[in-house]
């Protein structure tokens, strides 16, 4: 029995340690990144109501923001809607519903936001290699691709949020603080 | 690896307690393992090869109290790691109460969800794998 064990252990370790060794050769060559410093490609969206980052990060990936807080070693991916929270009253539902349909995201400067202290409402992640996870959703740890999207919302929201990501990759998003009753 | 579970859920349980303290939608693709314990709840996760999970979590406004207001239409089509359609519509408090009664307006959204669609599934040509969901919590 102890001969069997030690034999898994001895394969396990054949297989983990090459693995790990590989990831570790390939963050020293890539470069790391700490949230939005390093090597990293970090790009900014806006529309009528709502803010968008798109992040790339390839080899180590440290997180500190509460959604995706954690670190990567391989290829990480992430995408964060944040809310505007305008709060335009006058709007009915349909005008809404037209209003996020016809909002495209559109490009921005990076100095034009500041999105530290905002709560993304809806993120997208992909990851691949290995996470260790010590977010607002999950601890742990996990090996492999990934891929996960998540709508997060405070229960003291009150108003109306729509995020619509299609196959092809495109996102819209739309926020409200209330409607007009039609 | 029990023991870890175990100690990653006492970790996770100090931390959070029970209750969702969020409004959580999720859909998460795994292919190869992972040893997670969620922070909204106190359940665990190990999965060991391909997993596919979705799921909602409905939070009570305070401790023994009702679950927040909610009318929300989701619209989730997954093939595969990359092939994912993630679309929802939540409205919470008042304009869920004045959602929620109102069939017209439900029968919008559900359409504007699901792109003027009948079904959930983005291309008529492409496999059917359709989840919808309506809440309507008060």
């Amino acid at each position: 029995m102890n001969l069997s064990n030690e034999n898994n252990n001895k394969c396990l370790a054949a297989v983990f340690i090459p693995a790990l060794l590989t990831l570790l050769l390939t963050t020293l060559v890539t470069g790391c990144a700490i949230n939005d410093k390093g090597f990293t490609q970090l790009r900014y969206f806006e529309n009528a109501t709502s803010y968008m980052t798109k992040q790339n990060t390839w080899g180590g990936f440290i997180s500190t923001h509460s959604s995706d807080r954690g670190f990567t070693l391989g290829y990480a991916e992430r995408i964060k809607v944040y809310p505007k929270m305008t709060n335009n009253a006058q709007l009915t539902l349909d005008q809404f519903l037209q209003q996020t349909d016809n909002s495209d995201f559109v490009e921005s400067s990076t100095k034009e936001m500041d999105l530290e202290n905002l709560q993304p409402f809806a993120w997208f992640e992909k990851s691949q290699g290995i996470t260790l996870h010590a977010n607002s959703l999950k601890i742990g740890l996990s090996a492999g691709v990934e891929v996960r999207n998540v709508l997060r919302l405070l229960p003291d929201f009150e108003g109306v949020f729509i995020i619509n990501r299609d196959p092809d990759g495109s996102i819209k998003a739309g926020v409200q603080g209330s409607l007009q009753q039609q | 690896m029990k023991i870890l579970l175990l100690k990653v859920g006492f970790i996770c349980l100090l931390l959070t307690g029970c209750q969702a303290t969020h409004l959580v939608y999720v859909h998460t693709t795994t292919l190869g393992l992972e040893v997670t314990a969620s922070t909204e709840t106190t359940s665990g996760r190990m999965v060991f090869g391909y997993d596919r999970d979705t799921f909602a979590l409905v939070p009570r406004k305070k401790d023994n109290e009702d679950a927040m207001s909610l009318a929300a239409i989701s619209c989730i089509y997954a093939r595969g790691l990359n092939e994912v359609q993630f679309r929802h519509f939540v409205s919470t408090g008042k304009t869920a109460i004045d959602i929620a009664q109102d069939r017209e307006i439900l029968a919008d959204i559900k359409s504007s969800i699901q792109g003027g669609s009948d079904n959930c599934s983005p291309g008529e040509t492409q496999a059917s794998n359709t989840s919808q969901k309506t809440n309507d919590t008060k």
